[in-house]
């Protein structure tokens, strides 16, 4: 008797809670915008002239990072109200809603007795008035850059949720003179610009430069004696090296995510297949057996799948198939041409180029093949590359010719989801970008 | 010769005749039937082809609302003032209709609002009507027209002051739709939706937000901690929704206070996904 009442009280508690929960009101909220993010970054506590502009250099370079990942906006600094003079109390976040600040970076800068820099910092939440994170770097005095980009990351990473990409580099294809007599070199810079240099001298034409994923080699395709084959180049030393000792063209290579084989094509008596050549052992592998066009393989990144583009359905569509070469599935079933695959670091999706009706696209699609979006479209766009954190996406594009004159071709940055474009500043026209991994 | 050959097997085989017979008839009425139902298929129409389905966002619409009840009234009570003169021996009417107001318990403490001004119409019909029972029946109406213009004004007022003294809970009322959508409009400007997030389609958020009479909030906290601590992505999104909820520009939301009751605590569910396109 008493167990049944029990039993019936349980009931009754139970559905009492369910009738009050159900009484409140839930309002969908499916609808907002998406602009940067406004936040302010307090000028870095210092006291010694020399810690000054440490601390200006420092606030610079974190400033610019944040704001060019196109997700930031940070607030002119003479709109502040509070002067931070310590970074160890609470900011009035009063006076930073005033001016719509959603986060603060607050910092100081010290040279310590051996002349390293210590640079600590706390980021702030404005709106809901509570600390995100601190953190305290050293370093020695040369080291700035890096450990200023590393500070970016770190805010990028708490105030996204995605891991930071400012201390990573581009390698790209740096073209000059006029459209007959192109002069094409391999160059590489820090994702800021900073670092400039020319890795190749511009004798030989150069396309598609890729990164190991140690960050220390190049492969990329070169017509030296105007034959395309596949090289390798240390970015260090400079030393270059053919990959493999095939009897045809080589071209499209790629690194596989352990770094220890380069997935290419080679093109012999008018059939284009997909081989991997193990560095190492120098033993080549043949994936596709096709009588058409198989090119631009991409590993997808735990190595277990390959996404390439092939013709062998009547027009060049995009295939995946198991790093084997088995199970091949065709997964871009859209109008239009598809090639230049890519597979993203966090393996959700694949961009790729599509040409349909004249028109040049730049999309992404899952590696199912669904959810198929165009995010950039121009009279030639093409050639994405994923930025380490697979969130955003360069790509060359090149301007419609005006007035007889060719258009001028850049590398543009562009977030997954087609928000944020705008173009890295190169020295010279770029075309071919590609991202380093995130440094070690 | 074998008789059962000549006379059984022919009548065997007549029975076996008929019982095909019946059941070739029942096949046909079957059949029969079947095309009275469901109709003579035809052939050369094109076949409907199946449309992917449409996403439909469901609204549940309250029973019963505000306004129509506060214009029922009114209407009610302008009625009542026009025919007052031919209202004031219909008592039994008044309490059929009542009656009726009455089996709907929502609408209990309105009605009996509207019984009492009612019954005090029917007094004042009846004090006045009294002198007019010897005089002509034009001149009667006009009296009465007059009276009417004279107290329509009057009882105007006591409508709007009555209209504002009712409550929600004497009502039943709850928020209409477009006082819903304007509290999603409120926080939709508020809301910078983290672009480009991993899983969006994963990353709805619910806010459990408590109002002053205001509208602006007082407390609001994000109800799915637990995977806060655990995935950054949703983190993200979370404290990007929570902003939404704080950001000093969504102060102020757009609800009548008559009735706070109603969404002094209300959840808000950011949802990135349809914004997003995964």
């Amino acid at each position: 008797m008493f167990y049944k009442l029990k039993r019936i009280l349980i009931i009754f508690v139970f559905l009492s809670f369910v009738s009050q929960t159900k009484a409140e009101l839930k309002i969908d909220i499916t609808s907002g915008y998406s602009e940067p993010t406004p936040i302010g970054i307090s000028e870095f506590i210092s006291t010694s002239p020399e810690e000054k502009m440490v601390s200006k250099q420092v606030s610079n370079l974190i400033k610019d990072d944040l704001e060019r990942s196109g997700l930031f906006r940070v607030i002119d600094p003479k709109a502040y109200i509070q002067k931070i003079s310590t970074i160890n109390i609470q900011p009035r976040f009063s006076d930073w809603k005033i001016i719509n600040a959603q986060a603060l970076i607050v910092g100081q800068s010290n040279i310590q007795s051996n002349g390293d820099i210590r640079i600590e910092f706390r980021l702030w939440d404005v709106f809901a008035e509570q600390q995100m994170a601190g953190w305290a770097f050293n370093t020695t005095r040369s080291n700035w850059r890096q450990i200023s980009h590393r500070i970016a990351d770190k805010i990028y990473e708490r105030l996204t949720g995605e891991i930071g990409y400012f201390d990573t580099r581009i390698a790209y294809v740096a073209e000059s003179g006029p459209p007959k007599q192109r002069i094409k070199r391999l160059a590489i810079m820090d994702q800021d610009g900073a670092n400039h240099r020319f890795l190749t001298n511009g004798k030989n034409l150069v396309l598609t430069p890729r990164f190991s994923p140690s960050q220390q080699e190049l492969t990329y395709l070169s017509f030296i004696n105007r034959i395309p084959r596949v090289y390798l180049l240390d970015i260090e030393t400079g030393r270059q090296e053919i990959v493999g000792d095939f009897p045809g063209m080589t071209f499209a290579p790629r690194f596989s995510p352990l770094g220890d084989e380069v997935i290419m094509t080679l093109a012999d008596k008018g059939n284009s297949d997909i081989y991997t050549l193990n560095l190492k052992t120098n033993i080549s592998k043949q994936l596709t057996k096709y009588p058409g066009i198989d090119t631009s393989p991409s590993y997808s990144p735990n190595s277990k799948q390959i996404v390439f583009n092939s013709d062998r359905g009547g027009s060049p569509q995009l295939y995946v198939m198991s790093s084997n070469g088995k199970n091949i599935k065709r997964i871009s079933f859209g109008k239009g041409n598809y090639s230049t695959p890519v597979w993203s670091p966090r393996g959700d999706y694949i961009a790729f180029t599509k040409f349909h009706k004249g028109t040049f696209y730049v999309g992404v699609m899952t590696a199912k093949g669904k959810g198929e979006r165009v995010i950039a479209k121009g009279f030639l766009v093409e050639g994405p590359t994923w930025t380490p954190n697979g969130r955003m996406i360069a790509y060359t594009k090149k301007d419609y010719p005006k007035e007889k004159k060719e258009g001028k071709t850049k590398i543009y940055l562009i977030d997954l989801t087609g928000f944020n474009d705008r173009q890295i500043n190169t020295p010279l026209e770029a075309s071919d970008p590609a991202w380093s991994p995130l440094l070690q | 010769m074998n008789i059962n050959h000549l006379v059984f097997n022919p009548l065997k085989n007549e029975i076996l005749n008929k019982k095909n017979y019946l059941i070739q008839s029942f096949i046909l009425h079957l059949c029969v039937i079947f095309l009275i139902y469901y109709g003579v298929p035809n052939l050369f129409k094109y076949r409907t082809e199946f449309l992917p389905p449409l996403p439909v966002e469901i609204i549940n619409i309250s029973h019963k609302t505000a306004a129509p009840k506060v214009n029922f009234k009114k209407n009610k009570d302008e009625e009542t003032k026009k025919n007052n003169y031919e209202a004031t021996e219909d008592k039994t009417k008044y309490n059929t209709q009542d009656k009726s107001i009455d089996d709907d318990p929502d609408a209990v403490a309105l009605n009996k609002t509207q019984l009492k001004k009612k019954k005090t119409v029917v007094k004042v019909n009846k004090i006045k009507k009294k002198p007019n029972q010897l005089q002509s029946v034009l001149k009667s109406i006009e009296q009465m027209k007059q009276d009417l213009r004279n107290k329509k004004e009057s009882k105007k007022e006591k409508v709007v002051q009555k209209d504002e003294k009712l409550t929600p809970d004497k009502l039943g009322m709850t928020l209409t739709i477009s006082e819903i959508d304007a509290m999603r409009k409120h926080f939709e400007k508020c809301w910078n939706i983290p672009s480009g997030a991993r899983e969006a389609g994963n990353l709805a958020t619910e806010i459990k937000v408590r109002f002053d009479k205001e509208g602006n909030v007082i407390n609001a906290r994000i109800l799915d901690i637990n995977r806060i601590r655990r995935d950054t992505y949703f983190r993200t999104a979370a404290e990007s929704a929570l902003r939404a909820v704080l950001n000093p520009r969504c102060k102020n939301a757009p609800l009548p206070i008559d009735k706070y009751d109603k969404w002094k605590n209300i959840t808000l569910n950011f949802d990135p996904k349809s914004v997003i396109g995964y």
